[in-house]
């Protein structure tokens, strides 16, 4: 099993006594507890919200969104033990609504970004349009999938603790794993597919 | 159409890592992807695309390495308010 660089042991499935003292002292005010929380848990939760929206200055936005509304919560958490879960349903909530306020304000098809952004072929234009479109592509899984597929396949977590950070059956873990996999490749082809097509009418 | 979707029995495996299977699972999905052209197709795309977000940049913005001197600043002021309240209340 592999963590990325800088992450404490994953041991978050299942929290620490360290840990849960830090969240009762937090749940009592204790600003330096809550502090340590967000060290411990805010490069790893912004990596997320980033690859679940799909934009890097948006997900650190939401990533400090979701410890305020944690700070301003944590009465309500009633099992000190599931910390990280809590926060884990907090930032994905919080991506959620995002995308369904974005999604109201405006509709952009791939045509649209791939002619504004005159696509090449080659070149470090191409490199970065790469990874714009492996970006759009994660945003546009279903909602159900993508927290799976993120923390399964970019963050590389077990099964067993997607199951506990999402609050999940562990047998679901799996299948929406396989969908949201299979639906990447729907969209990624459907999007390289537009773009050709934008492209070849472009010359025409 | 090349990107057809996966045999739907054996979609979840296919999309699991290798250890994650059980040593049977393991050799049965191996050979059925020997003899299975769409989801030898499928393995080979889930594999590429799972390469290339690796390979993603890390962000270009970061969250702060602590929290802004101002977060706890709503609450304080709330609090804050309350005791004014209820100095007042015990003053009048």
């Amino acid at each position: 099993m592999s963590y990325r660089i800088g992450d404490p042991p994953a041991n978050e499935a299942g929290s620490s006594p360290d840990e849960r003292e830090l969240v009762v002292r937090s749940q009592r005010g204790d600003q330096l507890a809550f502090e340590k929380l967000y060290e411990r848990y805010s490069n790893r939760l912004s990596r997320y919200l980033i690859r679940m929206v799909g934009d890097d200055g948006v997900g650190c936005e939401l990533t400090q969104e979701t410890f305020l509304k944690a700070w301003e919560s944590l009465l309500s958490l009633r099992d000190p033990a599931s910390f990280a879960s809590w926060l884990y349903r907090i930032a994905t909530n919080r991506a959620y609504n995002y995308q369904n306020h974005a999604r109201l304000l405006r509709t952009v098809s791939w045509e649209d970004v791939a002619d504004a952004k005159e696509l090449s072929t080659s070149g470090p234009e191409s490199q970065i349009e790469e990874t714009e479109l492996l970006k759009l592509v994660l945003a546009r899984i279903s909602p159900t999938y993508r927290p799976c597929f993120i923390l399964y396949v970019i963050e590389k977590r077990s099964q067993r603790e997607i199951a506990t950070l999402l609050d999940i059956k562990l047998s679901s873990v799996g299948k929406y794993v396989s969908r949201g996999k299979e639906e990447f490749r729907q969209i990624y082809y459907r999007m390289v597919n537009e773009m050709q097509e934008s492209e070849g009418r472009k010359k025409r | 159409m090349k990107n057809r979707p996966p045999c739907l029995e054996w979609r979840e495996k296919l999309a699991l890592r290798h250890e994650d299977l059980s040593s049977a699972d393991q050799l049965a999905l191996d050979v059925h992807v020997q003899s299975c052209g769409t989801c030898s197709a499928a393995l080979a795309d889930y594999d590429f695309f799972e390469a290339r977000l690796d390979a993603l940049p890390p962000p270009t913005i970061k969250t702060l390495p602590r929290l802004s001197p101002t977060f706890f600043e709503p609450a304080e002021s709330d609090l804050e308010q309350h005791l004014q309240r209820t100095e007042r209340k015990v003053i009048t």
